[in-house]
């Protein structure tokens, strides 16, 4: 069955067909029926990234299919799906990001157990990441919240990007440079099946290294690298 | 099509630029990006100079080898033999990672 959903504002209409899906992607089920305009996610646009899938269980996979076809429709409109976690602290929206495993939901745990009282989930995997304005971008909600399932439906400007690696000392450093660019390009779902799309994610990557400012926090995964990039944080946005 | 005179032939050689190429200026640095289709053959990011974007911007509207130089001299203090070589072997990484066709 097709449902209309909405993203970030924008209207999809997309084939489900497990329970685990629909139990996803209810609460972005569009209430409203008289839609001008949605983006049509055809059964084809997600096949090929479903059978690159089988080893997961079907309602996973059905809907882990959808991230890439429907990141590409977004970019369209300035947005995507980014692999990463995203937060609130002190009512501004960051992000956590590198590779799976490298301890983004861990880093998280901590930061809930130390300051708790300061921060929020935004969602725990793959928000989607909306580019207002040349400097300006917003986290918003998205169906792919993790295996741990975190999420709201808050959206949150986003004031700060923590890129994960994992290391034998605790060290942050801020890296709005170009050496971080691969690594960005990684995290960015899309099938880079046209250069207009290359485009649009270029673009992005570049108004974010101009815009927001972005750390590489290297970490043992422990509480000393959370306080760590708490100071630094304080110390940038000078509370 | 993109003229050219590769200077480490006699003759005039005709290059054509990937079409599923694109470069672009992300952050401080310069890459060439290319799209899914072109996987195969180039890979897809290369971070290039600020030399390198200069002359693939030139590349992409067709401007002949000696007149990228001559573009590039007015816009650099570099002595020309050494650009010539330096960009010899700039449009030789290009064809070896096919961002470049070289049309025989």
């Amino acid at each position: 069955m097709d449902y209309i959903i909405t993203l970030c504002g924008i209207c999809f209409i997309i084939p489900v067909k497990t329970r685990y899906t629909y139990k996803r992607i209810s609460s972005f089920i569009e209430k409203n029926e008289d839609i001008n305009l949605a983006e049509y996610i055809s059964v084809d646009e997600i096949s090929e990234y479903d059978e690159e899938l089988d080893s997961l269980r079907p309602g996973v996979r059905e809907l882990t299919s959808l991230i890439i076809p429907i990141s590409d429709h977004l970019l369209k409109y300035n947005c995507c799906v980014i692999h990463g976690l995203s937060f609130s602290w002190r009512n501004k929206g960051f992000l956590f990001c590198g590779p799976s495993g490298v301890g983004k939901t861990t880093q998280y745990q901590l930061w809930e157990t130390e300051y708790g009282d300061e921060i929020a989930i935004l969602n725990g995997d793959k928000p989607i990441l909306e580019q207002r304005r040349e400097d300006q971008f917003i986290l918003h909600p998205s169906p792919w919240t993790g295996k741990e399932d975190l999420y709201s439906y808050d959206s949150k400007q986003l004031y700060g990007i923590i890129y994960l690696e994992q290391g034998t000392e605790n060290n942050i450093v801020q890296i709005n440079d170009s050496s971080i660019v691969l690594s960005l390009l990684q995290e960015i779902f899309y099938s880079a099946r046209t250069v207009n799309l290359v485009d649009n994610v270029a673009s992005i990557i570049h108004n974010l290294l101009t815009s927001v400012p972005i750390w590489k926090l290297t970490n043992k995964g422990d509480t000393n690298s959370v306080i760590l990039t708490h100071e630094v944080l304080e110390e940038f946005y000078r509370y | 099509m993109k003229y050219l005179k590769n200077s480490t032939d006699t003759n005039y050689s005709m290059f054509l630029t990937n079409p599923e190429v694109i470069c672009r200026k992300i952050g401080n640095g310069f890459f060439l990006l290319s799209s899914k289709k072109t996987w195969d053959k180039c890979p897809y990011v290369q971070q290039i100079s600020e030399t390198g974007a200069f002359y693939w911007n030139l590349l992409e509207k067709g401007i002949q080898r000696d007149e990228m130089l001559d573009c590039f001299l007015r816009e650099y203090n570099i002595m020309r033999e050494e650009a010539s070589e330096d960009l010899d072997y700039y449009i030789d990484m290009l064809i070896e990672y096919h961002y470049l066709t070289k049309i025989e």
